[in-house]
């Protein structure tokens, strides 16, 4: 079920970046098993899981692609900045559209911590533990939890 | 007279809500690089086109929303900033309007998420007050980056291409340049509750206005001294961009195999000499013709707003966008 949602957010996200910008979505470090695995807790519908999904993989991305941008030849430097700022300008409008507006609000003073922290020296592994658990601080405040409770399990998804 | 006072705008109002998007974040200590930083390039100058823009387009709907234009203001100017830290990093460039740009100042590392932390916090500090900006309204405008990227793609990707097309040459400058400035002129109407066809209007001259001003700015890297550009003249095509004198140039005999000849590797020479006859030939004249073309275009678009009181002030931003010799 998870594996699931992660494929066809992935898809999805794909799906919206023009071919020119050779951005390719790949599954690597970005713990979105974890996060599929946690949306899967609350009473949300597959649309919604799918763009909460979406928006932190777009983020994680973001993250990783401006992980290390120095010491390198200056076009891989030069992609991976654009990729980085194209993916996180890609968050901001898929969430938008998506209607997300309150994971917006939520997060914007999240993404300012992290990016502060990240140009004092934290690593990308400690910034994308921390948008995780700002995520995880947001479902649980604003969603309602499967059962009343945090349980294993599927959810309520819609059909696909 | 400089624009900013021919707009009656006040620049000065809108430097220090710069520095305060800066100075009132309780996680950024005011003595830390990132902090010092930031605001060392607000205080570089800049002529703050982008938050006029948005200004102007607000004039075009009710008034009392001067707090939340304001916001707005800073937000894109914030974008806009954090997009040319980014962008010395990739150009590998000393300095920036006479300063030492961020990354010399610092490192790669910090300008980087120094530029990102700027987006961010701008997002946050606009989102503050009785008239904030909504996080939808902000995320919108954000999103913007990723067609900045698309023209920065086309640029990368274009490298001393000199099969590039007009069209693709037009395409890379509505990303680069001219969908920001339409877009400033747009949510500044927006956010002062202009109706739709008025804002769709200032997009459309907004957009022929960026182009215009681009073509320009093309123009001027061939045609003005070095002091007055503050860097080499010719300094777009020896990165290996192709701007439209140069895709002009292609066309004229001789030149056209030369230019063609021309490597990343190239002696100085070669782009010395290539550069001279290009700002000697029919090419700059043609390129002209193109920055009238979307001059004229723009025109058509500000007459149909004419009769607004701001209407006038169109045509002085046109004026100086297209007629600029720095």
């Amino acid at each position: 079920m998870t594996h699931r949602l992660i494929a066809d957010t992935i898809r999805l996200l794909q799906r919206g970046i023009p071919a020119e910008a050779g951005v390719t979505l790949e599954w690597t470090e970005a713990p979105l098993d974890e996060m599929a695995a946690l949306l899967q807790r609350f009473e949300l519908g597959r649309t919604r899981k799918t763009a909460i999904l979406g928006g932190f993989f777009l983020l994680c991305l973001s993250l990783q692609c401006h992980r290390e941008v120095a010491g390198i030849d200056n076009r891989t430097m030069t992609k991976r900045i654009l990729d980085g700022d194209f993916l996180q300008g890609y968050y901001f409008s898929f969430a938008a559209r998506a209607g997300e507006h309150a994971l917006l609000a939520y997060l914007t003073p999240a993404l300012k911590s992290i990016q502060l922290r990240l140009a004092q020296g934290d690593s990308v592994d400690t910034a994308i533990r921390t948008l995780f658990d700002r995520v995880a601080a947001f479902l649980r405040t604003e969603c309602q939890p499967i059962d009343g409770g945090l349980r294993g399990g599927g959810g309520s998804d819609e059909a696909a | 007279m400089k624009l900013h006072e021919a707009l009656s705008i006040d620049l000065a109002a809108i430097d220090a809500a710069m520095e305060s998007v800066v100075r009132t974040d309780p996680e950024l200590p005011i003595d830390s690089p990132v902090a010092q930083g930031v605001l060392r390039l607000i205080r570089s100058g800049g002529k703050r086109l982008r938050p006029m823009l948005v200004q102007i387009g607000g004039r075009f709907g009710a008034s009392g929303r001067e707090e939340r234009l304001m916001r707005i203001a800073v937000l894109l100017e914030f974008l806009h900033m954090a997009s040319l830290v980014h962008d010395d990093v990739i150009d590998d460039a000393d300095t920036r309007r006479g300063e030492t740009t961020l990354h010399r100042a610092t490192d790669i590392r910090t300008a980087v998420y120094a530029a990102n932390y700027m987006m961010a916090r701008a997002m946050e500090w606009a989102a503050q007050g009785d008239d904030g900006v909504e996080a939808e309204r902000s995320a919108n405008l954000l999103s913007l980056v990723t067609q900045l990227c698309m023209g920065e793609y086309d640029q990368l990707h274009g490298r001393f291409d000199f099969g590039m097309t007009i069209k693709q040459y037009l395409q890379k400058t509505r990303r680069k340049t001219a969908l920001l400035i339409a877009s400033c002129l747009q949510a500044g109407a927006l956010a002062a509750d202009a109706d739709k066809r008025t804002a769709d209007l200032l997009y459309e001259f907004g957009d022929a206005l960026g182009i215009a001003f681009q073509i320009q700015d093309d123009l001027l890297d061939f045609t003005q001294s070095a002091e007055k550009l503050g860097k080499p003249a010719g300094s777009d095509l020896r990165n290996g961009n192709v701007t439209a004198p140069v895709l002009y140039a292609l066309e004229l005999p001789g030149l056209g195999v030369d230019i063609r000849a021309l490597r990343p590797e190239s002696p100085e020479a070669a782009f010395r000499d290539i550069i001279a006859r290009i700002a000697a030939s029919d090419a700059i004249a043609r390129t002209e013709a193109l920055r009238a073309k979307y001059a004229d275009r723009a025109s058509r678009f500000a007459a149909r707003l004419a009769s607004h009181p701001t209407g006038p002030q169109l045509g002085i931003l046109l004026d100086t966008f297209v007629h600029r010799t720095s």
